[in-house]
Parts: structure tokens; C-alpha cells; sequence
């Protein structure tokens, strides 16, 4: 559960540069964020599931 | 040797004259990592199978000659592509090959991904088409990703120049072609979300990618250019990946081509041409053809309608540009020669308003009719001459100039009279400003320029074809 927050608030940003050539658009990269973060969750729960069931066995 | 690229901080493209390859002026770390990329397994694999332009360090000379006459500063490498004949731009193209277009950035994107690689950029001018094949010629685009990144930064920039102006196509009618006039970046979210009705922005696909995303843009200051990073690589590269996926599937539910009947889209089955006289026009054309392109290879088709005679050129083995003002009729053109490979590359374009140089200085994007000069052995002008006098108003002199500088040597052409139908539907009663449009004024007008070698009647002498040879002196 630790590895999920943890994913959650680095996904939720930390203020900085953005290393981009061209123009992020602000509204797509907070979507494209908010998906990221919606993704992830759903790939890290997996993979801790899939670890949990693994020890099970 | 012109400069003709000039937003990429890492290099810039020039480019002389046509026979030449192309050479890219590159800061040396960057033409570094790209030739380490390009030697790899996928990077000869995308080379060998047309998907991205062959690309390779220039001889020394060739680098010597190009750092001389260019800005370039004296440490860089010059790198040289093959050249893609012919160039052509988003303006010019149709909805499906927008759509390859786009679908190959993906793909280059999706490979890159694997390889620890990521494009910093995601825009049609990237691509070019060999015939109706689309290949990636933006070398430098190819960057190396940080590992942690589970986001795309040209994101914006992909909706804005492949998948908005499909929408605006399919939606509000708006052709691909219009979309790229004077708007290389294409069409921002809040443009699009200002264009669209409530009816547009509600629908599924376009809610996440404009109306939500302008939502959150104008409930956002200016701190919100966060990186946000993964904890690891592979979740990284799964987001990303995901991402690629669901963009694959917007593009790919995006139609080919739209149902939507424009005025000369199926012009060849609904137009009076009978069946004896298509057969003798297909017949005279492949005739002409099979003349003209003994060891001749490019034909450029102006007028090419659903390019019955494109194809017929195509199949005769030369290579055709063929230029349609309809962009339906030219997106079939596309789907036909992309689904039977055939060597033909549609052009969306008036020829009475050809496309002009543009870009920065004019020189991002060159002319049509420069592109086009001294690049073609044969021209087909077929059923169009009429449109050209009549509709835009063009003298015949000036038309049959036009046809002189764009062919080296055929010029396939058709006369239309004024007592045919079609020219009587596009006169619209103006008999007595085209009083004056005879067959024999037509003649002594093109033998000025050309030396005709065969004509041929058809339907009742309502039009004739002819078959010329363009004369020394000119």
C-alpha cells in the first residue's frame, strides 16, 4: 500500500522545469496526469496482488 | 544550399538542388545517439522497410561543402537522408493520409518505447509519402527517455496535428488540408473547444481529450508544468505504453475516408462519358502512356478526379503525383493506391491557387510549383481544361504555358467544347465571354508550345484528346 501513495503523490507532482520541445498544452498534460496516476495505481495494485498471492502459494 | 528547417535547437535540415540528398547540420552528441540507434537492430529494420528515411554521416566532402555555405558551426556532423520524392505537406493531404500519418508516429513511438528511446515530437510535418506510403524523415525527433517518465510530452501537440483536424473533418466538414492553411501547429484544445457545439464536446471521444482538458487548463494557473514521475521504469513504461494504445485506438476509429458526397467524388460514374467513349479515352491515355514512358518515370496527373488514370499511369510503372481539388476524390485516390500499393501520391489542391511557400522566411514549406518544375516527363490534363477557363477564369495561353513548365516532354490533354454538357453546366450562360473557345483556336495554341503526335475525338466531337510532344524551343 506504501508503494501505491508513494506512486500516487509523485504522480501528483513536484514543482519544476518541464523538459519539453514542444508546447505540453496545460489542460492535456493534467489529463494525461491524471490518466498516469489512474494507470499506475491499477499496475502497482496488480503487481502487489500478484506478490501477495505468490507468498500465499 | 537553402536552409530549410530551423525549430530544432539541435540541428538544422538544407537541402539543393533535386538530384541531391538531403543534409542535416547536427550538434554531434545528437548525431551520436542517432546513429548509435540507427545501427541497432530496429533502427535498420524501420530503414529497410521504408518507415524511416535512410539516414547516414555525410562523406567528407559533402560535410565540408554543406558547413561552408551554411550557419552551421565548424565542430558539427553532417548527417545525409535520402531524399523523398515528392515532398508534400499536411496541407496538401487527405484524411487517410493524415491518418498513416499519424499511426506511423505511434508505432515509431511504441518501438522507441521498448528501447528505452521516446520521440520529443509528435507532428505531421514529420512525415513525408512515397508514393501513398507514409515514411518518418525527422531524424532528430529521437531522443533518449527518461526512464521514470510515464508521461508523453508531445501529447498536445499530437491531438493538435493528427487528431483534431481528422474531428474537425469528420465533425464540422472542415478537410484536413483546410485545417494545416497557414497553421502549422494545427488547432490548439481551447480552439477546438471554442469551434465545437455542446453536442460535439459531450461525445466520448472528444470529452477527456478537449472538453475536460480545457476545464482543467482554465482552472490552472501557471504552476502547473509539473514533471510527474513513476516510481520505476516499468511502471513508467506501462503508462506510456497504455497511452500509446488508447491513442492507436482514437486514430484508428477515426473513418479512412467519410461517406459524405462533395461535388466531384464519383464524377467518373455519374459524368456522361459512355461506355464507348471511357473505353476510348482509357484506351488513347494507355496508348500516350506506354509512348511517353519509354524509360520515362514520373507523371503527374493534374485533375486526377478518383484517378482512374493515375492508377492506369501507376500500372505502366511510372511514378504519379496526382493533383485533385476535391479532397474526397483525392482521399479515395489515396485508400486505393495505399491498398494496392501502387506508386501514386494524391495532392489536395486547386491548381488555379497552388500552394504557396510557407513557413518561417517562406522557406519551411517550398511552393508547389517549384517542387513540381522540371520533375515530370509526362502531365495529364484530362477533363480539366474547361474548369480552368471557365470556372477560374484562366486564358487557355496561360494554362498551356503552365503545361510547358511542368512537363519535360508529354503532355496528355483534353479539349472540352462549348457544346458539351459539362462546360455548358459551368458556363452558366456567360456564352459570350467564351465566344471565342474554338477547337482550331485551341490547336494553333498548343502547337505554339507542343508538337501534337496523335488526337482522337470522342463523343461525337464534343471533345477531343491529344497527345503532344513539347517543342524544343520551349
Amino acid at each position: 500500500m506504501a508503494r501505491v501513495l508513494t506512486l500516487s503523490l509523485l504522480l501528483a507532482g513536484t514543482p519544476a522545469s518541464l523538459m519539453a520541445y514542444t508546447d505540453p498544452g496545460t489542460g492535456m498534460l493534467l489529463w494525461q496526469s491524471v490518466m498516469a496516476v489512474s494507470i499506475g495505481f491499477l499496475f502497482t495494485t496488480r503487481r502487489v496482488l500478484a506478490k501477495v498471492f505468490r507468498r500465499h502459494q | 544550399m537553402p536552409q530549410i528547417s530551423f525549430r530544432d535547437p539541435d540541428g538544422f535540415v538544407v537541402a539543393g538542388p533535386a538530384a541531391e540528398p538531403v543534409f542535416r547540420v547536427t550538434k554531434t552528441d545528437a548525431a551520436d545517439r542517432l546513429l548509435i540507434w540507427l545501427a541497432s537492430p530496429t533502427g535498420r529494420q524501420l530503414m529497410d522497410l521504408g518507415d524511416f528515411v535512410r539516414t547516414a554521416h555525410a562523406s567528407p566532402a559533402d560535410r565540408d561543402r554543406v558547413l561552408a555555405r551554411t550557419s552551421g558551426a565548424p565542430g558539427s556532423t553532417v548527417l545525409e537522408h535520402e531524399r523523398v520524392w515528392f515532398p508534400t505537406y499536411p496541407s496538401e493531404w487527405t484524411r487517410g493520409m493524415l491518418r498513416e500519418a499519424g499511426l506511423l508516429t505511434l508505432r515509431l513511438a511504441e518501438t522507441l518505447l521498448r528501447e528505452g528511446q521516446g520521440l520529443k515530437d509528435a507532428t505531421p510535418w514529420n512525415v513525408l509519402f512515397r508514393g501513398a506510403k507514409p515514411v518518418f524523415i525527422d531524424a532528430l525527433s529521437i531522443e533518449p527517455r527518461d526512464a521514470h517518465d510515464p508521461l508523453w510530452r508531445p501529447l498536445a501537440q499530437f491531438f493538435s496535428t493528427f487528431v483534431y483536424p481528422l474531428w474537425q473533418d469528420e465533425w464540422i466538414g472542415v478537410g484536413v488540408h483546410e485545417a494545416f492553411a497557414g497553421r502549422r501547429e494545427g488547432w490548439t484544445t481551447h480552439e477546438m473547444y471554442e469551434r465545437l457545439s455542446w453536442r460535439h464536446r459531450l461525445r466520448p471521444q472528444a470529452f477527456p481529450w478537449i472538453t475536460l482538458s480545457e476545464w482543467l487548463a482554465s482552472g490552472t494557473g501557471d504552476g502547473h508544468h509539473r514533471p510527474a514521475k513513476a516510481q520505476d521504469p516499468e511502471t513508467a513504461q506501462f503508462i506510456a505504453g497504455r497511452l500509446f494504445h488508447r491513442l492507436r485506438r482514437i486514430l484508428e476509429a477515426a473513418p479512412e475516408g467519410l461517406t459524405r458526397r462533395t461535388g466531384w467524388s464519383s464524377y467518373q460514374t455519374d459524368c456522361h462519358y459512355d461506355r464507348a467513349a471511357h473505353e476510348a479515352k482509357r484506351v488513347f491515355v494507355a496508348e500516350a502512356l506506354q509512348g511517353a514512358l519509354q524509360g520515362a518515370r514520373r507523371v503527374l496527373d493534374l485533375g486526377a478526379n478518383e484517378g482512374e488514370y493515375s492508377f492506369l499511369a501507376a500500372e505502366h510503372g511510372a511514378a504519379v503525383v496526382a493533383v485533385e481539388a476535391d479532397r474526397q476524390a483525392a482521399n479515395e485516390i489515396w485508400r486505393h493506391a495505399h491498398r494496392a500499393r501502387l506508386n501514386v501520391l494524391p495532392l489536395v489542391m486547386n491548381l488555379a491557387q497552388p500552394t504557396p511557400s510557407t513557413g518561417w522566411r517562406n522557406r519551411e514549406q517550398t511552393a508547389f510549383l517549384e517542387r513540381a518544375a522540371g520533375q515530370f516527363d509526362a502531365v495529364l490534363m484530362l477533363a480539366l481544361l474547361h474548369h480552368l477557363t471557365v470556372t477560374e477564369r484562366v486564358p487557355l495561353c496561360s494554362v498551356l504555358d503552365l503545361a510547358a513548365d511542368l512537363t519535360r516532354r508529354t503532355l496528355v490533354i483534353e479539349y472540352v467544347s462549348p457544346q458539351d454538357p459539362f462546360y455548358r453546366r459551368l458556363l452558366r450562360g456567360r456564352d459570350a465571354l467564351h465566344a471565342d473557345d474554338t477547337q482550331q483556336a485551341f490547336e494553333a495554341e498548343l502547337s505554339r508550345r507542343f508538337l501534337i503526335r496523335r488526337s482522337q475525338p470522342i463523343l461525337e466531337g464534343r471533345r477531343c484528346l491529344y497527345w503532344c510532344e513539347k517543342r524544343a524551343s520551349v
